[in-house]
């Protein structure tokens, strides 16, 4: 079988980018070659270059903290080397340290983004992108896939007065783009100006989905849990902006989405009612063990996806909310509390990157008006993303 | 298991800016192919490369039947033109095998080879072999080949019969797999190519949708034209890995009949008597009809053949190859006086027919012999296993897609899918 091969394995198989260079390392537990070898472990015996630094990102290096939970520095037990937490308590404890930059020549970047905009990965590597430049530190990104493929593109492009750290940029919900060309992208179009080096992957297309690339399926992150958490993540996350459960503490996060005070019957007719494309909705019942609504039976539905070509992941997420806060408006609430570093801000407002979603929901107006608004920002976007891919062809072989 | 497939050829077409078309664009091409190859389309090959501007000019080099498949097996075709701008060379002179290489200046008065030819998944059939020529040629005169990939008809999961053994190498057994190889032609290019060390500059345009389970009625591809005169339809496929067989005995194939390789029969059997002793094996799959037919040509030519219809009646547990040989042995059984291998000449090989298409001399001498069948069978798969699974190496495709999702509708890799779709 052919299998995709990561950029992680590219450069070991011709590690010139890195040759006579003192590195360090951004990345964490999901980063492995195709036959599960870590990269601390592969860019650790250096032949001809040194691991210095390594840096964790959100959830850490070993991928262990819950979201939004921050990390501290510590030691890791492979190399003996200092982890520096790139997801600290404030918002300048995002980026690494331009000091400890300097004492690099280059900057590896190795993490498994997942294609939606809300997912810190990618803004991380920016903001090492934009510290690396500062400190004259070359950034070297190694490329995994996009999980949900490079075809499909969804969801509005988020507002300027949004911006934050689950969007950083103004991209559409579903970019369909792999983090070596968002670095490409960022690095241009957001002037990060960093001498950036992306290794793209061998094999890799466009049209495949995880199961294609013939890779393993690690966690990037505790809650994506597999490649169909991925595939509805681009809309169930917006749960997060709720006083409603997105299934955290069961086993099956951001596919199931309910409220102790829902019905679940209820809520899977009208749901099923919309006939969204490629998804159907099941009643459920799940008692989260922590997070929301912790120990207590929420009432909700799991989503099932049955031709994932035609989901519309983004829409299908707004549409959960609406129809479960039109069910009970008086118990519905959103979300208030700080929410990635943000307190002035409505969490709804940042997932969605913008305000329009919840005024529409608020005064009950329809989601799918806003959705037919997107056609032009989308094509906009997606001509604007052109010359920064990397898989143009159908044969990477020729 | 359904879904659309697209051929290496409506790739190619479909992608402008395919790293294929960069190379081709304005060259001077060989395509090796036949009549049969078409894009989903309806357009046929020649034409829709020259107007899509896929390619400068292009000259066809045919293969055995030549171009325009009008030839019977073994017969030789001479070039001539498919139109005022297009020469067709032929690869398949007849009278020796010095003419189954493309000629040295005719390669080297290309840029580049493309093979286009919908194979059937058997090793008898030659087109694999013509291919096979045609790169060592191209590694020799140093021009890229390109291989626009196709479907294996009968699917890309199950392989059967021995392996081919050196001294019966042939034109219709060129290398050593087993007689249902489960390759697409792109596969057996790339194989070919680092097994047999060829070195020839070798790119394979990959189909898209296509699934090693699926049987060309999956495909949702067009069976257009016979690929061959005796391959008239996607049926013929799934019996010829084992009826071809019948080409190394006496008894005749349906050959001179609109349905050779589905039935067999020779004047001197009995019907009755040969479908009752086959039905009673029990074998998997098949189901024997008594039948008779008068080949308009060939063996018994406007005799009447008495023999047995073969009917699949579940091709995933039909093993052609075996049952073949069953119903050899029975046919020897039934008229040990008449039955008699094929003695002529064939495909200028220096070994027996029958020995030929086997790739052993083990099997005709347990039939002679009346040596038990099943132990020769088992003995001469025994490698199968073992090759396949090296060979898998150089499979372009997947076996199914993820279990509990359909299978892929056309997306493109080149393609931006906006959601909502419009409308």
């Amino acid at each position: 079988m052919m299998n995709v091969r990561p950029g992680l394995e590219v450069l070991l198989d011709d590690p010139r980018p890195i040759a006579g260079k003192r590195i360090g390392l951004v990345t964490n537990h999901a980063a492995v070659t195709s036959d599960l070898r870590h990269a601390v472990r592969m860019l650790q015996a250096g032949r001809g270059w040194k691991l210095v630094a390594l840096f964790g990102p959100e959830h850490g290096i070993w991928g262990e903290a819950q979201d939004m939970e921050k990390s501290e520095q510590t030691v890791d037990p492979l190399t003996g080397l200092p982890v520096h937490s790139l997801y600290g308590k404030s918002v300048k404890d995002l980026a690494p340290k331009r000091e400890l930059l300097k004492s690099l020549d280059a900057l590896v970047i190795d993490l498994q983004d997942i294609g939606s905009r809300y997912y810190t990965f990618i803004y991380t590597m920016a903001l090492c992108m934009r510290e690396a430049a500062a400190a004259g530190v070359q950034v070297i990104v190694l490329d995994r896939p996009n999980p949900i493929d490079g075809v499909h593109l969804e969801g509005n492009v988020r507002e300027e007065q949004y911006s934050s750290f689950v969007g950083m940029f103004p991209l559409p919900t579903r970019h369909g783009m792999t983090a070596g060309e968002l670095a490409r992208y960022f690095n241009i179009v957001f002037q990060l100006d960093c001498n950036l080096h992306v290794v793209p992957m061998r094999g890799w297309r466009r049209s495949m989905w995880w199961g294609d690339t013939g890779l393993p399926w690690i966690i990037p992150s505790p809650n994506m849990a597999t490649v169909y958490t991925a595939t509805v993540y681009p809309g169930m996350c917006l749960v997060e902006g709720t006083n409603l459960s997105e299934g955290r503490g069961t086993t099956h996060p951001f596919e199931f989405m309910g409220a102790p005070w829902l019905d679940p019957f209820k809520l899977a007719e009208k749901l099923n009612g919309l006939d969204l494309p490629g998804v159907r909705f099941r009643p459920h019942f799940f008692l989260p063990t922590f997070h929301k609504h912790m120990g207590k039976v929420c009432g909700g539905v799991e989503l099932h996806v049955t031709n994932r070509w035609e989901f519309e992941p983004y829409r299908t997420g707004l549409w959960c909310v609406k129809v479960a806060r039109d069910m009970n408006p008086e118990k519905f609430d959103w979300r208030r509390e700080e929410y990635e570093f943000v307190t002035d801000r409505l969490a709804i407002d940042l997932l969605a990157g913008s305000s329009r979603y919840r005024e529409i929901v608020e005064s009950g107006g329809d989601v799918d008006e806003w959705v037919a608004e997107w056609e032009d920002e989308l094509r906009e976007f997606a001509q604007r993303r052109e010359q920064y891919l990397l898989y143009r062809s159908t044969n990477p072989d020729i | 298991m359904r879904g659309m497939v697209r051929t290496g050829l409506d790739v190619l077409l479909q992608t402008p800016e395919h790293d294929a078309r960069q190379f081709l664009a304005g060259k001077r091409i060989a395509l090796v192919t036949n009549y049969a190859a078409f894009a989903s389309d309806d357009r046929r090959n020649i034409d829709a490369l020259l107007q899509e501007k896929v390619c400068g000019s292009l000259v066809v080099f045919g293969p055995e039947h030549g171009y325009w498949s009008d030839g019977q097996y073994m017969d030789g075709s001479e070039n001539e033109r498919y139109d005022d701008d297009v020469e067709i060379v032929s690869l398949y002179k007849g009278g020796s095998a010095h003419y189954l290489f493309p000629e040295p200046k005719d390669v080297a008065g290309v840029d580049a080879l493309v093979v286009d030819l919908q194979d059937i998944g058997t090793r008898f059939y030659t087109f694999y072999a013509t291919m096979a020529n045609c790169m060592f040629a191209a590694a020799a005169v140093k021009r890229p080949l390109f291989v626009l990939d196709r479907p294996n008809p009968i699917n890309g999961v199950d392989v059967e019969g021995g392996l081919l053994a050196p001294p019966f190498i042939s034109f219709v057994g060129q290398y050593p797999m087993p007689i249902r190889h489960g390759f697409t032609i792109g596969e057996i290019a790339r194989w070919l190519n680092a097994t047999r060390n060829i070195g020839c500059d070798l790119h394979v345009v990959e189909m898209d949708g296509w699934f090693r389970k699926m049987w060309w009625d999956d495909t949702q591809q067009a069976w257009r034209r016979p690929t061959s005169p005796n391959m008239p339809n996607f049926e013929t496929t799934i019996v010829y890995p084992g009826m071809c067989l019948y080409e190394g005995t006496n008894v005749s194939e349906a050959r001179g009949t609109t349905y050779p390789f589905r039935a067999i029969g020779a004047p001197w059997l009995d019907a009755n008597a040969l479908a009752g002793a086959l039905n009673a094996r029990e074998l998997p799959g098949v189901q024997f009809t008594p039948h008779a037919f008068k080949p308009a040509f060939e063996k018994f030519a406007n005799e009447r053949c008495n023999g047995v219809w073969i009917e699949v009646t579940d091709r995933n547990v039909f093993r052609p190859v075996r049952t073949a040989l069953w119903t050899i042995q029975t046919v020897r059984d039934l008229a040990p006086d008449d039955f008699a291998w094929r003695d002529t000449t064939y495909e200028w090989a220096n070994a027996s027919a029958i020995d030929v298409l086997i790739g052993s001399y083990a099997f005709r001498a347990c039939i002679d012999l009346g040596g038990p069948l099943e132990e020769f069978i088992e003995e001469w798969e025994q490698p199968v296993a073992e090759w396949q699974r090296a060979a898998s190496e150089f499979y372009l495709y997947r076996r199914e897609p993820e279990a509990h999702l359909p299978i892929r509708p056309a997306v493109t890799d080149t393609e931006v899918r906006i959601a909502p779709a419009a409308g």
